[in-house]
């Protein structure tokens, strides 16, 4: 009876440790990189349904170690009155938040855009009229690359179906945070 | 009694550690901001020296794209009524605006973006304005990498804006017209 007693509150004690461990040290849980309840396309706000958007405008990434896989997501909304095809591409940046750096040149080569079948280092994907599409896009640096601190690059979505010498691109910031 | 505590106690490091070397590979976090990039210009087309003009491109000209002429310049502070395009941001962010343009192909008349707004031999000058901008202070247009247009346009906002070429110094080749594309990118301010 003694021994009982002795045990109950040591066992008690590892697994209010293990908790305490799970719900306040580590809250972003998981296990590949992508915690939970971080949808990057949390929004509460009615898009319009008539014209293009995309979303978010900005990801943050922090944490981020060379080798290691993250993804996320954009969302793709064709406002037009067809079908049209979108290219989703990496996109060098034309200006940086202050604080980060351009990208290094091997970024487009560290990422991997997929939606349903289409996959590849870029893609054109085709959205119905006033459809959307998500497009996943994983970014895994080689291990042991030498990147900034603090790095930004874009991702470039352009309607193909506009014409003229002027065309539209919507792009969304990546702020990669090292850590 | 100290026998179970001491295995207790090393139970707990060894949960601990084990604990810390999975959170030490999984703590990558990702986050969005809420809002979204909707944004859009027009008209699409500029075909210079065809606003007001007859279309037909000399070298080592300037044309702009400037609806009271399209060897007009703009005035000091550049007017709605000289600006061709007008873009709309009905996004829900404010937004900064770029405007890149790459070489003319296809034809006769070809040159590429020089990147400093000045022409030369086979490269032409390009410079992006809005209307209430200095016109002195015009954004050099480049192939890629234009520095910012406009840093803060909030959302529901309309602006007008235009853009020069000045075309090649060489003489062109034939009379086939070459084509460019000029990009105006969007992107959360």
């Amino acid at each position: 009876m003694k021994k009982k007693k002795v045990w109950i509150p040591a066992i008690i004690a590892i697994v209010a440790v293990a908790l305490v461990f799970i719900f306040v040290v580590n809250p972003s849980g998981g296990s590949d990189g992508n915690p939970n309840g971080s949808n990057p396309n949390n929004n509460h706000d009615p898009p319009p349904i008539e014209s293009n958007w995309i979303r978010p405008g900005k990801v943050f990434i922090g944490n981020y170690t060379a080798g290691a896989s993250i993804s996320f997501e954009i969302e793709i909304h064709n406002g037009g009155d067809n079908t049209a095809e979108f290219s989703v591409a990496y996109r060098f940046p034309d200006g940086v938040i202050e604080g980060y750096s351009k990208p290094p040149s091997g970024v487009p080569n560290w990422l991997y855009f997929r939606s349903g079948d289409v996959r590849g280092r870029r893609v054109i994907v085709p959205v119905e009229s006033r459809g959307t599409c998500i497009v996943q896009i994983t970014l895994k640096a080689p291990e042991g690359s030498e990147l900034p601190n603090k790095w930004e690059f874009w991702i470039g979505v352009i309607d193909k179906s506009q014409t003229g010498m002027v065309i539209t691109e919507l792009a969304s910031r990546v702020l990669v945070t090292m850590q | 009694m100290k026998k179970v505590i001491l295995i207790s106690v090393t139970l707990a490091i060894l949960l601990v550690g084990l604990l810390t070397t999975v959170a030490s590979a999984t703590d990558i976090t990702i986050t969005a901001t809420p809002g979204y990039v909707s944004f859009s210009s027009a008209p699409t087309t500029w075909t210079l020296n065809d606003i007001t003009g007859d279309g037909f491109i000399n070298v080592d000209t300037v044309y702009y794209a400037n609806p009271l002429g399209d060897t007009t310049p703009p005035s000091a502070t550049v007017l709605d009524a000289e600006c061709q395009f007008t873009w709309t941001n009905d996004s829900t962010v404010d937004i900064e605006v770029y405007v890149d343009c790459g070489s003319f192909t296809g034809g006769d008349a070809d040159m590429t973006n020089g990147g400093t707004g000045s022409n030369g031999a086979t490269t032409y000058g390009a410079y992006s304005w809005y209307s209430g901008m200095t016109y002195a202070s015009k954004v050099i247009v480049k192939s890629s990498g234009s520095n910012v247009l406009y840093t803060t346009v909030t959302p529901g906002e309309d602006k007008k804006w235009g853009a020069e070429i000045e075309t090649r110094e060489d003489a062109w080749t034939g009379g086939d017209a070459s084509t460019a594309t000029m990009t105006i990118t969007a992107i959360e301010a």
